[in-house]
């Protein structure tokens, strides 16, 4: 490779190669306007301590994206409480720590029949039970004489209370006299699982 | 104690300024002679030889790497030189069987200066002072965009990937001389119709803006020379397409 002696200082010089790269190399008695061919490169500190850093700041975006897949994955994919909906066919409606519906789970073949073609995720637990109380009643499974029986699964007391109030709230506010509700406070996660 | 004070903050100093890094170095000489005569086991003729040269790189770069948490500075330094020589040393070893130019002959003369190379010396001579006086031109150019050479070096790309993003930039330049024109007259680099001409990355183009600026600059008018010299390699590319 051909180099342009552009500057010189007592101990390096800065070259053009004809590539086209300037670079900073050992001075070896060049001068000015000089045309050299064999040099001997500078070592560039300041590249390996910028290589460094940005070695460092792509392992700490790396980082935070593993920490934000799991707070997702914990958030949104893990199913934190439960509701055990019997309508004479039986489905475990899942939740996620903020409440929207993440699956259903039909616990015999009845069940299977009320959840087929019915999409879930990302619902509210409220809708979800009124559409499978809607589908139980147009595929016959409950009467105006059955009661719709709903248990409700969580690890927080407090919680499950919570969710008992929402359902009696919107469930009632819905179906009226036209089905009778039962909602009843299951138990902690691990008893339904 | 306040010899080491006075120390550490002139390497300080040299670390942001070229002209305080070349006084430090003048003035620290005689140190880094006795560093080198350590691995050349000879005294070199005052200004003459590569070890020499080889150890005042090592003394800047050890300017450029040292911080206070690497201790005193001079031993530091002695460390930077130590390696560069031996590097050198086996650099050397490697051409051991080769005649150096600067070896004097039988009538004391280099022995550059006795071989005919078949070059006129005089014309050699004069394109050597056309060359420097259109690099100062140059330099003082790039002083207007307040760019130094040396501040370009170190914004050149390093990596092929990325020095290939940047020529790609630079021939969608030739190729639209209108953006040399925004240049000069904004004395700024038109990113934006850079990145729109040849879909480099605004953040590549972004990150070696000075190295861009520097290059469409010699492309400009009357950097003869500097221009020739670069564009050697870009004929060959664009003939070997």
């Amino acid at each position: 490779m051909k180099y342009l002696v552009m500057e010189v200082h007592p101990g390096w010089a800065v070259l053009l190669g004809a590539d086209g790269r300037f670079i900073k190399a050992v001075n070896l008695n060049y001068s000015v306007g000089d045309t050299v061919y064999d040099i001997l490169p500078m070592r560039d500190f300041r590249t390996r301590r910028q290589l460094i850093k940005r070695a460092l700041i792509r392992l700490f975006v790396l980082i935070c994206a593993v920490a934000l897949v799991l707070l997702l994955r914990f958030m949104l994919f893990t199913t934190t409480s439960a509701v055990l909906l019997d309508l004479d066919g039986e489905v475990l409606i899942k939740l996620n720590r903020l409440d929207y519906v993440i699956g259903l789970e039909a616990h015999d073949s009845e069940g299977g029949l009320l959840i087929n073609g019915v999409g879930s995720f990302g619902a509210r637990v409220g809708d979800i039970s009124a559409q499978l109380i809607e589908r139980a009643l147009q595929l016959g499974y409950l009467d105006e004489d059955d009661k719709a029986e709903l248990e409700i699964y969580s690890d927080d007391k407090a919680h499950r209370n919570k969710i008992i109030g929402e359902l009696y709230e919107q469930l009632g506010e819905r179906f009226g006299e036209s089905v009778e509700l039962e909602i009843e406070d299951g138990d902690e996660l691990e008893n339904i699982f | 104690m306040s010899e080491n004070h006075q120390l550490l903050d002139m390497v300080l100093a040299a670390k942001e300024d070229n002209s305080a890094a070349d006084q430090l170095l003048y003035q620290y000489m005689p140190f880094i002679k006795s560093e080198a005569n350590k691995f050349l086991h000879k005294i070199p003729p005052s200004g003459q030889d590569d070890g020499i040269s080889v150890a005042m790189c090592a003394f800047h770069e050890a300017v450029l790497a040292y911080d206070q948490g690497k201790g005193a500075f001079l031993p530091f330094a002695a460390t930077s030189i130590k390696h560069r020589m031996i590097d050198f040393s086996r650099r050397e070893k490697r051409h051991a069987g080769n005649l150096s130019l600067d070896t004097e002959g039988e009538d004391e003369r280099p022995l550059l200066e006795t071989l005919d190379g078949g070059h006129d010396n005089i014309s050699e001579h004069g394109e050597r002072c056309a060359a420097k006086a259109e690099i100062s031109e140059f330099s003082k150019t790039l002083s207007e965009y307040g760019l130094t050479l040396s501040d370009v070096a170190d914004n050149c790309p390093k990596q092929d990937r990325t020095f290939k993003a940047c020529q790609a930039a630079l021939d969608a330049a030739r190729r639209n001389p209108q953006l040399f024109d925004a240049l000069i007259s904004t004395k700024k680099l038109p990113i934006a119709r850079l990145c729109e001409y040849s879909d480099v990355e605004r953040k590549t183009l972004e990150r070696h803006r000075r190295y861009l600026m520097a290059i469409m600059l010699a492309y400009t008018n009357g950097f003869e020379i500097i221009r020739n010299h670069l564009n050697q390699v870009y004929l060959v590319k664009r003939r070997s397409r």
